[in-house]
């Protein structure tokens, strides 16, 4: 049988107290590790229900529960091709594409630096905010 | 009144590693393990630590690659991670990147390329990293 505990406040006997609110809205909501060339695919992830590939370097990212608003905070790195190289091409960047948010889903792209749409070997997106 | 559970570690019932949190909303639960971050840090040019979660040391590998080594080891290095940098510039733009011939993921560590936009790796001021996905 599950336990469950309401409290407002977790203390523990060192490290000091923290407002069990920083725990629901200080968690991440959504995270992803994606293989992000040929057939895209989660490595693991939470809270991500399916992947879209929407075309070079884009994707999108369905969340199993929605977010309560679109007012989300969402951010990520990637990681190019293991087969690039520095010195003979640019830094990718992975950031949330110039779309609305929904509650649903986040869009993204990956782009070199040079601003050439571009699939990353790995992208990571995280995602903050209120769950419905 | 408010409620206060003192306590020094948490563990699911049926599995020690699962205790689910309700959403904001109510409608949903989540893993409170799986929405915490594993590992965080800010560190300088040095590189020297500023604050940190889990990390037990810095690596310099070269100008522009620091590593962040593990206390606690993940999983697997299939977790995500997020960084930024930067020293108050405004013509580059800067960023923490994952190259597949520097930047690597794994158990113990985690290595990025700091650099600029046109491709020239060096070190900032400030640099942060963030990682969520399995410990060990």
């Amino acid at each position: 049988m599950a336990g469950k505990i309401i409290a407002d406040q977790i203390e523990h006997s060192t490290a000091g107290s923290l407002d069990t609110s920083y725990v629901v809205n200080g968690s991440s909501k959504a995270w992803a590790n994606i293989d992000g060339t040929g057939t895209i695919a989660l490595r693991d992830s939470l809270n991500i229900s399916s992947l879209v590939d929407d075309g070079t370097g884009a994707y999108d990212t369905h969340f199993s529960n929605s977010f309560s608003n679109i007012i989300y905070c969402a951010l990520g790195c990637a990681k190019e091709a293991s087969t690039g190289s520095r010195t003979s091409d640019v830094d990718r960047v992975f950031h949330p594409a110039r779309l609305p948010f929904t509650t649903s889903a986040c869009a993204w792209l990956a782009q070199r630096y040079d601003g050439i749409d571009a699939d990353v070997d790995e992208a990571y997106p995280l995602l903050f905010g209120d769950l419905a | 009144m408010a409620s206060i559970l003192k306590v020094d570690e948490l563990r699911g019932i049926a599995s020690a590693g699962s205790i689910t949190v309700t959403s904001e909303g109510g409608a949903a639960t989540q893993s409170l393990q799986q929405g915490l971050a594993k590992a965080w840090v800010s560190f300088n040019a040095t590189p020297s630590v500023g604050d940190s979660l889990n990390i037990t040391s810095l690596t310099d590998s070269a100008s522009g690659r620091p590593a962040a080594n593990y206390i606690s080891a993940m999983a697997n290095d299939d977790y995500a991670s997020a960084g930024m940098c930067g020293q108050g510039q405004t013509t580059n733009p800067s960023a923490v990147n994952f190259d597949g011939s520097y930047g690597m993921q794994s158990t113990a560590s985690i290595a990025v390329v700091t650099s600029e936009g046109s491709d020239s790796k060096r070190d900032y001021a400030l640099t942060t990293i963030l990682v969520h996905g399995d410990l060990a």
